[in-house]
């Protein structure tokens, strides 16, 4: 209960966070326009290949995981940057959830990029999936983006300890998740072993499913891939748990926690 | 029991930097400490470790009894930290909202943290601007939303980091009578500061430590007859008379101060009787003997390590 409470305190810095950085109006004409500007691309290069499925395949895949993944590890640092993460530290309570508490405003961000991205690529691209794969597309985005949210809070954690890693990661999950999630690229593209990396990666079960959504496939099909998408979410979680705490032991020893 | 001890604490950084060697050092409860040193002394490095923020390479150290290497839990619930400077607030929060926020962190029930915050808003003075964002807070007022913080958990132990760097001499008087008053309710206080006049005002004890060792612990006025040896008398007169008390044994020094006089050092108090006898026979008529202030007293002690200290 207590570290609901903390989340919720946190969550309302994350808000501050997020107003920061945009207005309603710079969300919408600057960062939907970048993401949709993206998207439109990629509604290009599907129409370029002469294939419907290609096409359907990129748009439910870039629409699916639009925006996913930033700005949330960039987040988990931020504390050091407000001078509070010593003060974190040194007070009685867990570091886990005022990082998470703060971080989460960003997956709403990634929800309505998303949804936004479907949105436009069915107003202006005379896109038309199926309607009742749309209605179910919701829960593989928030899926997926709770997964990533996961992994997120696990790499932001390695981020707060060695700040300077912190572009690296990030770059490192949007990089992987557009490469070898299934978003543009089908996983069986690549060889086993990256199979197999993109198997614990968040997105690739969640992607999946919205495809199965949108193309009728079975009810069975469609929840062991979200079923497996929410393991992969408790996995990172979990990691996301013990390192956040064990990077500040490690930075207790090194002495890289400063005051201010 | 001290509320905070240590025993030949000892850390040593990376590329083996070492900031503090073999302090021991015990503050008992209800005491304000003064923690003063040069810049590198190892102030911060102590505080952090008392903190739980850092691990000491060797030795101990204790906070109400509790070890801060394998009690950090309950270290945590004893202590509260304050340090100077813009950084340690969350700018786009009111203060209300940063109070809400530490309340939930140091787990203060939510009717307890109802009343709390009001009531710690008013005392540091911020209560017509406790739902003004903080960014909107001048130095001061941001100085004592950090010591409000530091209270919300109801610390028995302070630490308070340079907590008026930067402050305008009004609000810097204004947060050191709240260190008064923590002080009267019994709050064990660990202050560092640069400055002298803070130190003496606040302070029951001062510790001075330099190259991470401890060189003195001594009330300001007992740090103060520790160079009571290195007396001065300033008097007004001409280079005749200069000569003649630069003549007298057990006179260390005669330097020329600003705008015509000179001022007499001495190795020992016992001398300062013959010099002023001298000065009167020459016919002297501006004479003045003074006690070092506690700055001069650190200059000594961390400048001229013949003190023996």
């Amino acid at each position: 209960m207590s570290n609901i409470r903390i989340m919720r305190h946190a969550f309302l810095v994350g808000i501050r966070d997020f107003q920061m950085f945009w207005t309603w109006r710079t969300w919408t004409f600057g960062w939907l326009a970048r993401i949709l500007t993206s998207a439109a691309i990629w509604v290009l290069m599907g129409r370029l290949t002469g294939s419907p499925q290609q096409l359907d395949y990129l748009l439910i895949g870039n629409a699916a995981v639009a925006g996913v993944g930033t700005f949330a590890i960039a987040a988990a640092v931020w504390d050091r940057w407000d001078g509070v993460y010593s003060l974190l530290i040194a007070s009685p309570a867990s570091l886990a959830p005022t990082t998470i508490g703060r971080m989460a405003i960003w997956i709403f961000h990634w929800l309505g990029s998303s949804a936004a991205t479907f949105a436009m690529l069915i107003l202006a691209f005379g896109w038309r999936p199926p309607l009742h794969g749309l209605l179910l597309a919701p829960v593989g985005v928030v899926l997926l983006s709770i997964s990533t949210f996961c992994l997120s809070v696990f790499l932001g954690a390695l981020a707060g300890a060695v700040p300077a890693l912190r572009n690296i990661l990030i770059n490192l999950l949007t990089t992987a998740i557009i490469a070898f999630c299934g978003v543009s690229v089908p996983v069986s593209f690549w060889p086993s072993p990256v199979q197999w990396i993109a198997a614990a990666l968040p997105c690739t079960h969640g992607v999946a499913a919205i495809r199965l959504m949108m193309a009728d496939g079975s009810a069975t099909a469609i929840l062991s891939e979200l079923g497996q998408e929410i393991a992969v979410a408790a996995f990172w979680l979990v990691l996301a748990l013990l390192a956040i705490d064990r990077m500040a032991e490690r930075g207790r020893r090194d002495g890289s926690i400063e005051f201010g | 029991m001290p509320a905070v001890e240590t025993r030949d604490l000892g850390r040593v950084y990376a590329g083996g930097v070492r900031a503090l060697e073999g302090l021991s050092l015990s503050i008992e409860r209800g005491e304000v400490r003064g923690l003063l040193g040069p810049n590198g002394a190892g102030k911060t490095t102590l505080v952090r470790i008392l903190s739980t923020i850092l691990l000491p390479s060797e030795g101990q150290a204790f906070v109400l009894g509790h070890d801060v290497v394998r009690d950090t839990a309950a270290v945590r619930a004893a202590i509260g930290i304050v340090f100077g400077g813009d950084k340690g607030l969350y700018p786009k929060l009111t203060a209300r909202q940063t109070l809400d926020y530490w309340a939930a962190l140091y787990r203060v029930p939510i009717e307890q943290t109802r009343r709390k915050v009001p009531a710690l808003l008013d005392r540091v003075g911020l209560a017509t601007r406790a739902d003004d964002r903080v960014e909107t807070y001048s130095r001061g007022m941001k100085q004592r939303l950090h010591l409000a913080r530091g209270l919300i958990g109801d610390a028995k132990v302070l630490f308070l980091d340079e907590p008026t760097i930067g402050m305008d001499p009004i609000a810097a008087r204004d947060f050191r009578a709240l260190i008064g008053e923590l002080r009267g309710e019994g709050r064990t206080i660990l202050l560092t500061t640069h400055d002298m006049a803070e130190a003496e005002a606040v302070c029951d004890r001062v510790a001075l430590i330099d190259h991470g060792r401890l060189l003195a612990v001594e009330t300001p006025e007992s740090l103060s007859r520790l160079v009571s040896q290195h007396e001065r008398i300033d008097f007004e007169g001409d280079d005749q008379i200069v000569q003649a008390v630069q003549d007298l044994p057990g006179v260390v020094a005669v330097k020329p101060v600003l705008p015509t006089g000179f001022r007499v050092e001495v190795a020992d108090a016992d001398i300062v009787h013959s010099v002023l006898a001298l000065l009167v026979e020459q016919g002297v008529t501006s004479v003045n003997t003074s006690r070092p202030s506690l700055e001069e007293v650190y200059v000594h002690v961390v400048g001229d390590r013949g003190l023996k200290v």
